[in-house]
């Protein structure tokens, strides 16, 4: 399975690779919305973890892009601002999770494995 | 409006309007024609030292009329006197110089003409008949006059209420005039008057006049309005007699005055206009405090987002860590980093929170049932036995509000984790509710170290804490949220004994819209 992880934070795009190879992910990286849009198009991606405050283009912005043009690729959105859950999920509800800064890795698996219905697979 | 009387012009003296200078010449001509009748009959010089005499007299009688010694001569009663004196000063002249037998009765018109201005026919005519009567009289009685009929002085007696007929109706046409004059004018003052006050009355501010030994001269409805609202008189007054001049704004006691302060011409009067801007300074002060919020907002966002990263890194790297490698002194270290991270992460939410202008979300919320499930939490619990203390709960009373439940949570929450603070191994935080016909009232307790007098007022303040770790945000968030709610919060304490936070809150209400009028900050 292949994550694409867009953040314009290296440190954090570097936990997140780390970790989802250490959980037996493949790993690719962006470091803003548009570069990450360019990545999304050339190859296939099971999930997309985007941060919403970046330059070029924030994380909502690729989301509904790639919503608009009819993917359905699952997404954890991160973000700072708790508050920003509710406005994420009604843009879209649909394979969308929110994840909390300061990320706790526990919590980013559990949003993995609900999304990628890792859990019932196990299960 | 105090001590001004204006249009308050009384008549009862005759010697206003120059009328006094006017009598004191006339009688100046008087003593002057008198003593010059008696020095013209030279016969009778034996009589000179008498009528000297009664010049004197007459003069320096003159004199305290002139200088108004004597009040009570001014009044009308008296005059009438005064003018029987004259008749009788003119007579006796005429008697002892035997003026009769020349034409010096002329000087009986002098005392007619001076009856006249003094108070018209009323006065004259009485003066006349007397001056005919002694007159006669005194012809009569000399021998001049040999028969009341004699045409040459009958002639004369005619000329008398002529000239007392004449006289008397031009004075008193002249005081009607004058009188009426008066009065148009007592009604222009009284005009202007009502005109004065109508404006002093109805500024919306509050005027004060006072003089240079600092007594009210005048204030008007609105300054005594303000006294009655808790300015003090005396202080205001004080405030103005020091700075005699200028704009200034003058705090007393707890109140703010605005007021304009200057002085008469003569610097003999203060005025003082005065502005009570108490409410526009706690608009002020308040507007401050809300800019402050929301500068601490902006900060807030800005470490939100610029140190949630970094702050994620380290957690997650740790948790790598932790997950790569094992070992019991590794293990303890890393919980130790992952806490900290926690701890920093709690202080950037409560600021936000703090700073946070979101609207509540009002639902229907049972607040025994979410209180029961604060109470059954995972970091309630942990704390409980962490402290091997007990949570009572008394649900009896517990009924639903009008709330926004995440919020609600966010208040409870915190007074129970503060009272699970504040106890010792083996106390105990009670929880139990009371209601009256419109609110419902928690009462949250505990058996802890309590909180010092010096700081009980201070608890609800932001940045306030006593304790080590933390921010001092969570009881201002827990008041702010309740006081949203339209409820309040107090609490009671003692050192050593425990303390009980109560929270107020109204009762369910149906309401149309979802969200109630619980928006922003109820002060």
């Amino acid at each position: 399975m292949k994550v694409l992880i867009v953040d314009d934070e290296p440190s954090i795009r570097y936990l997140f690779s780390e970790f989802l190879k250490m959980k037996g992910f493949d790993t690719d990286e962006a470091e803003n919305g548009i570069e990450g849009l360019k990545k999304f198009h050339k190859d296939n991606y099971d999930l997309l973890i985007l941060d919403i405050k970046m330059g070029f283009k924030h994380g909502i912005e690729v989301l509904e892009d790639i919503r608009r043009q009819g993917y359905n690729t699952p997404v954890i959105i991160c973000t700072a601002y708790k508050h920003l859950e509710e406005d994420v999920r009604i843009t879209s509800s649909e394979n969308v999770e929110f994840l909390a800064k300061p990320v706790d890795l526990q919590k980013l698996w559990e949003k993995v494995e609900r999304l990628l219905g890792l859990k019932t697979n196990a299960g | 409006m105090e001590k001004v009387e204006v249009g308050k012009m009384k008549r009862n003296r005759i010697w206003e309007m120059g009328e006094v200078d006017f009598f004191v010449v006339s009688r100046w001509i008087l003593i002057l024609l008198v003593l010059f009748l008696i020095g013209y009959n030279t016969a009778r010089f034996e009589y000179m030292a008498v009528a000297y005499r009664i010049a004197v007299i007459y003069v320096i009688f003159n004199f305290i009329i002139r200088f108004r010694i004597f009040k009570f001569l001014e009044e009308e009663k008296f005059m009438f006197l005064l003018f029987l004196f004259d008749i009788g000063f003119v007579s006796v002249a005429l008697y002892l110089s035997r003026g009769i037998e020349q034409n010096f009765f002329i000087v009986y018109l002098l005392t007619i003409v001076m009856a006249a201005m003094s108070s018209g026919l009323r006065s004259s005519f009485p003066v006349a008949i007397l001056s005919a009567v002694l007159y006669m009289w005194i012809g009569y009685t000399t021998g001049v006059i040999k028969q009341f009929n004699d045409p040459a002085y009958l002639l004369r007696l005619p000329f008398l209420f002529l000239i007392a007929f004449m006289s008397g109706a031009w004075a008193d046409m002249m005081r009607k005039k004058i009188e009426k004059k008066e009065k148009m004018m007592r009604e222009e003052i009284l005009k202007l008057k009502n005109f004065y006050e109508r404006i002093i009355n109805s500024v919306n501010a509050g005027i004060i006049v006072i003089n240079t030994q600092g007594e009210v001269m005048l204030e008007n409805p609105e300054m005594k309005r303000m006294f009655d609202k808790g300015i003090i008189k005396e202080e205001l007054l004080k405030k103005i007699m020091e700075e005699r001049r200028g704009n200034v704004l003058l705090r007393i006691k707890d109140r703010y005055v605005d007021t304009v302060i200057s002085s008469s011409k003569k610097e003999d009067l203060i005025i003082g206009i005065v502005r009570d801007v108490t409410d526009l300074k706690r608009m002020e002060e308040e507007l401050e405090h809300s800019r402050r919020l929301a500068d601490i907002g902006k900060m807030a966002s800005y470490i939100a987002h610029e140190v949630r990263n970094p702050l994620g890194v380290i957690r997650g790297m740790t948790q790598l860590i932790k997950m790569k490698f094992n070992g019991e002194v590794l293990n303890d270290y890393t919980e130790k980093i992952l806490k900290s991270v926690e701890m920093i992460d709690r202080i950037i939410e409560d600021t936000l929170d703090f700073a946070r202008k979101k609207p509540l979300e009002i639902e229907k919320v049972n607040l025994g049932e979410l209180i029961r499930e604060i109470v059954e939490s995972v970091p309630i619990k942990k704390k409980v036995s962490s402290k091997n203390a007990s949570v009572i709960f008394d649900n009896t009373g517990g009924c639903v509000i009008n709330g926004d439940r995440m919020r609600l949570v966010r208040v409870f929450e915190n007074l129970i984790s503060n009272g699970l603070d504040a106890i010792s191994d083996g106390g105990y935080v009670k929880i139990s509710f009371k209601r009256d016909e419109s609110n419902v009232y928690v009462n949250i307790s505990d058996n802890g170290c309590g909180i010092d007098e010096k700081d009980i007022n201070r608890i609800f303040e932001p940045f306030y804490t006593s304790k080590k770790h933390g921010t001092g945000l969570g009881l201002s968030i827990v008041k702010k949220i309740v006081e949203n709610h339209g409820g309040m919060i107090s609490v009671r304490s003692k050192r050593g004994e425990g303390t009980v936070f109560t929270v107020q809150l109204p009762l369910y209400k149906k309401v149309k819209d979802k969200e109630v009028c619980y928006e922003g900050v109820n002060r």
